[in-house]
């Protein structure tokens, strides 16, 4: 479900799944949990093989940002229209900094 | 009292989704009936989101007052979709844009969105079930799509329009 990569000590995490809902959020946050436990504070969830996301998938990346603490980061990389659209509406915007691919999301993570 | 409604969605399914569903629809009776003269709506959903329990899941919310009077109405926007207002003259408007959902993050704030609403004027208000539909070919029900169908019904019954909206 998950595939992992670091680019200048930021954790890239990869979503391999077309839908992240209610029927994937358990098993997504369980092992999104884990890479989370291993001491990660910055991190970049890559979602550009995600075509959508419902409201217990967003549940779940709003829940790492708390994990991560208030030293932690996540931002967003690869979200399509109605991914992006789901961020805008709920202003999920506004507290993780959205970017069109991983590199871009590491770049003004690091800047 | 101004007639006053709301909608909610709870993040998730089954038993624990639809628990906190009553949760969410008794406290937000409790607030609007509990309600001192003068305290704003958006002030209202601000205090109900910093008291929601962060264990519980989250909810999205529109909740609407209508003053028959002026006429007018306000709505606040808490991570719901924008609602259609459906005017008498037959055009189909979105409002709102955004909003947080309840129970993600305590100190946020809320705006209300006033808008005139008055005799024949309707607002559709639903949840992202509709939108989030997937046809057999994978293809979303967009709020574009959404719209164009209110659209082309906005001159028949209320009944008529929610038929259709069942049949995306």
């Amino acid at each position: 479900m998950l595939s992992t990569e670091n680019i200048q000590d930021v954790l890239i995490v990869r979503v391999n799944e077309r839908r992240l809902d209610a029927s994937k959020a358990p098993s997504f946050k369980e092992q999104i949990g884990r890479l989370i436990e291993d001491g990660v504070s910055r991190s970049v969830l890559d979602l550009r093989d995600v075509e959508f996301v419902d409201s217990s998938g967003l549940g779940v990346i709003v829940s790492c940002l708390k994990r991560l603490g208030p030293a932690g980061n996540l931002a967003i990389a690869g979200a399509n229209a109605p991914v992006r659209r789901l961020f805008t509406l709920t202003r999920m915007d506004r507290v993780f900094s959205m970017h069109d691919t991983p590199e871009a999301a590491v770049a003004n993570m690091i800047a | 009292m101004a007639p006053w409604g709301f909608q909610i969605d709870v993040a998730g399914h089954g038993a624990a989704a639809a628990l906190v569903s009553v949760a969410g629809q008794h406290t937000l009776s409790q607030a609007i009936l509990t309600r001192q003269q003068g305290v704003l709506l958006e002030d209202i959903v601000a205090e109900i989101n910093r008291q929601w329990p962060p264990e519980l899941p989250y909810f999205t919310t529109i909740l609407g007052e209508i003053d028959p009077v002026r006429p007018f109405a306000r709505i606040v926007q808490a991570g719901h979709p924008s609602p259609l207002l459906i005017r008498a003259d037959r055009s189909v408007h979105f409002l709102g844009e955004s909003g947080f959902p309840i129970g993600v993050l305590q100190q946020v704030s809320y705006d209300s969105i006033e808008f005139d609403f008055d005799a024949g004027d309707r607002l559709l208000i639903y949840s992202d079930g509709v939108i989030e539909t997937e046809n057999p070919v994978g293809e979303f029900y967009s709020e574009d799509r959404l719209r164009a169908l209110v659209t082309e019904h906005a001159d028949g019954p209320t009944p008529k329009i929610l038929q259709c909206s069942r049949h995306l």
